[in-house]
């Protein structure tokens, strides 16, 4: 599980200020993917207990297509899940690299 | 229905196959269309690429798998409706128009390809940061 290239295991968030701060947040992705299972689990009693909920998250498709049905919470959840699963299928390779007067910021995953 | 759900997030994990059609299988399941999804795409492995240098030291680099973007357009629509109305006035001021951008149409061009495209090559003369390229390209 470990020696696959082709996954990311970490999320790394560096910021460098010069004189005020500078840190690294490393992430563990897959304890992130854990929480999003047992967030969906959760959306799922959610959306059972209240289903009101589901009618105030609104949904616009552009101006064309106008208002479209509201998703659940579920479905909300689980994109995010989604969206990170594609987060983690590029191995090592860096999202964000800013550079401005000194101040430094990066996403990179490993 | 709900154990082809968590089979297809399961495949998912497993890298069987991507996100995004994961979500379009489940999409399809929810719909109850029975059809089988849309044909996929030419996006896996592909990167939405932001690069503005400046002659300054200003530099930024944003790198968006194209299968994110995807995903990510079909929440574009919730999180429209979760912007503050007071943001959105201060945009339209501004001249920018929230619900005049279409999600589904940008990721109906990126699925129609724009292999090597370059989106935006442009160079600008600031009056703070000097001289800067601006390019948006797909690759």
């Amino acid at each position: 599980m470990w020696t696959d290239r082709r996954r990311s295991w970490f999320m790394l968030v560096r910021v460098k200020v010069p004189g005020k701060m500078s840190f690294v947040f490393p992430l563990f992705l897959p304890v992130l993917e854990e929480t999003f299972d047992v967030l969906g689990d959760l959306a799922l009693v959610g959306d059972a207990l209240f289903p009101g909920v589901r009618q105030k998250i609104g949904r616009h498709g552009g101006e064309r297509r106008g208002p479209k049905p509201p998703l659940s919470l579920t479905r909300i959840v689980r994109m995010l899940e989604a969206m990170f699963a594609e987060l983690q299928r590029y191995g090592r390779w860096q999202m964000v690299e800013v550079e401005a007067k000194d101040v430094r910021v990066s996403v990179e995953f490993y | 229905m709900n154990d082809e759900k968590i089979r297809i997030m399961e495949m998912v994990k497993e890298g069987k196959i991507t996100a995004s059609e994961g979500l379009e299988l489940i999409s399809a399941l929810e719909d109850g269309e029975g059809t089988a999804p849309a044909p996929l795409t030419r996006t896996s492995g592909r990167f939405l690429r932001v690069r503005v240098s400046g002659e300054k030291g200003m530099k930024v680099n944003v790198n968006v798998p194209l299968e994110l973007i995807k995903i990510a357009s079909r929440l574009a629509g919730v999180g429209l409706g979760l912007i503050p109305k007071e943001a959105r006035d201060e945009m339209e001021k501004k001249g920018i128009d929230l619900a005049k951008i279409d999600f589904e149409e940008m990721v109906r061009l990126i699925d129609e390809g724009m292999a090597d495209m370059h989106i935006v090559d442009v160079d600008i003369d600031d009056p703070k940061e000097g001289k800067m390229r601006v390019e948006v390209y797909v690759d």
